[in-house]
């Protein structure tokens, strides 16, 4: 969807993304300093042992500060944004809602009980305050996270799917859709596929449906949670999810594996990607980890990332489990099963 | 100076920021002027404006720049 900006809401974002980019040069020089700390196992003895070390480090506290600013601020900036030009995208918003991408909605719908008060990335109303879908999708994707982010977001979504090889798929469910970047790089990849997305926040996938039907797609969009689809035993040969698992505790993720068991067809591929467990980095990395997840609005970070999301696969039926890291940064994780064929 | 560097550093960074925020209001200040005397109305154009490719690199290295010089005492600070 094509839009401009008003001055304000360009520069503020514009500011907000470069304010990150300089606080990446206090958390460098700090780390030069902390890069030989010994640190315990336990990640609350880590977390103690650094705020010992750290009290009085000055760039760490304005590297602190600036991220408190920018974690506070990023959404307020970009819903304000948004409201500036929102009566001249009204129109664009009515017309992508006709086309092939249609949303399903279910008269029982219930969110999950762990979104309860969870602000997730420090947002105010988490994934379903109202127009959540077009900012995060629009604003804070391309044009915040985006521009700081190592490896290209958009990029990883795509080059991802080539984990799965020269393997082609008819009916791929997403689960986790959002704002649908991932479903647009699974469209390029399968363009033949039939794509099912769920999420259970609405908002979000209104701004799916938005960059489906902008491409002439038609995807069947669902308001469902991830552990109970609904959709039918044995109906997809593809069930996937893009930075999904470590906004779930480890219930759910359990919950989703099984789900996902139940609803692809006998031989049928599972991956999902997300970030590096812990066991995968060193001390230091798990340190900066759960300290940035404890104060950037992400409650189930530790419990996800303490999981072996291969090893669940197959507690819960699946087989030919496997889970590793992409690149030098390991990112994304990828954790690949399948259901066995008989 | 007080005995604590974190309040210094911060007290700094906040007069930077009023020196280079006047700097900004004064020009647009003396911009709307001038135009206005030249009988254009701009407070619309400039909100709708989008910057052109050469127009959004210069805005570009200049906020850099901006952040760089009133965040500049971070830097310099150390430990306390």
């Amino acid at each position: 969807m094509e839009f401009n900006l008003r001055q304000r809401g360009r520069a503020s974002i514009d500011f907000a993304a470069d304010l990150t980019a300089f606080s990446a040069q206090l958390q460098m020089s700090v780390g030069h300093r902390i890069a030989d700390v010994e640190l315990p196992d336990d990640f609350d003895a880590q977390l103690e042992t650094m705020a010992t070390k750290l009290k009085g480090d000055s760039q760490h506290y304005f590297g602190q500060a600036i991220g408190q600013w920018s974690g506070d601020q990023h959404g307020v900036i970009t819903h304000d944004a948004f409201k500036e030009i929102q009566g001249e995208l009204e129109p664009h918003f009515e017309r992508l809602r006709q086309g092939g991408t249609q949303i399903e909605i279910r008269a029982d719908f219930q969110p999950p009980d762990y979104w309860e008060g969870v602000d997730f990335h420090r947002t105010t109303g988490g994934w379903v305050r109202e127009h959540q879908g077009f900012v995060h999708g629009e604003l804070i994707h391309p044009k915040y996270v985006a521009k700081n982010f190592p490896g290209g977001i958009f990029k990883q979504r795509r080059e991802v799917l080539n984990e799965l090889g020269d393997a082609q798929f008819e009916n791929i469910l997403e689960m986790g859709t959002s704002s649908g970047h991932f479903t647009i790089a699974l469209a390029e990849a399968y363009p033949d596929a039939h794509l099912t997305g769920i999420d259970p926040g609405l908002p979000m996938l209104e701004q799916a449906q938005r960059f489906g039907n902008e491409r002439g797609l038609s995807w069947r969009l669902i308001q469902a949670n991830a552990e109970n689809t609904g959709l039918d035993d044995n109906s997809f040969d593809l069930v996937t999810s893009y930075i999904l698992l470590h906004e779930l505790p480890a219930a759910a993720t359990r919950e989703i594996f099984s789900e996902a068991l139940r609803v692809l067809q006998p031989g049928g591929t599972m991956m999902m990607s997300d970030v590096a467990p812990f066991r995968a980095m060193p001390k230091l990395a798990q340190w900066r980890t759960n300290a940035g997840a404890q104060r950037g609005g992400e409650p189930y970070w530790r419990e996800a990332a303490s999981l072996d999301l291969a090893a669940l696969a197959l507690d819960v039926g699946f087989e030919d489990a496997k889970s590793y890291g992409l690149g030098e940064r390991q990112y994304p994780w990828v954790t690949i099963a399948r259901k066995p064929s008989a | 100076m007080t005995t604590n560097a974190n309040t210094d550093a911060t007290f700094q960074i906040v007069l930077n920021l009023m020196q280079e925020l006047w700097v900004v209001k004064d020009r647009a200040a003396m911009l709307e002027k001038v135009l206005e005397d030249a009988g254009i109305s701009v407070a619309e154009t400039v909100d709708s404006l989008q910057p052109d490719e050469t127009k959004e690199a210069e805005l570009d290295q200049q906020r850099k720049a901006f952040i760089a010089r009133v965040l500049a005492p971070t830097l310099e600070a150390g430990s306390s």
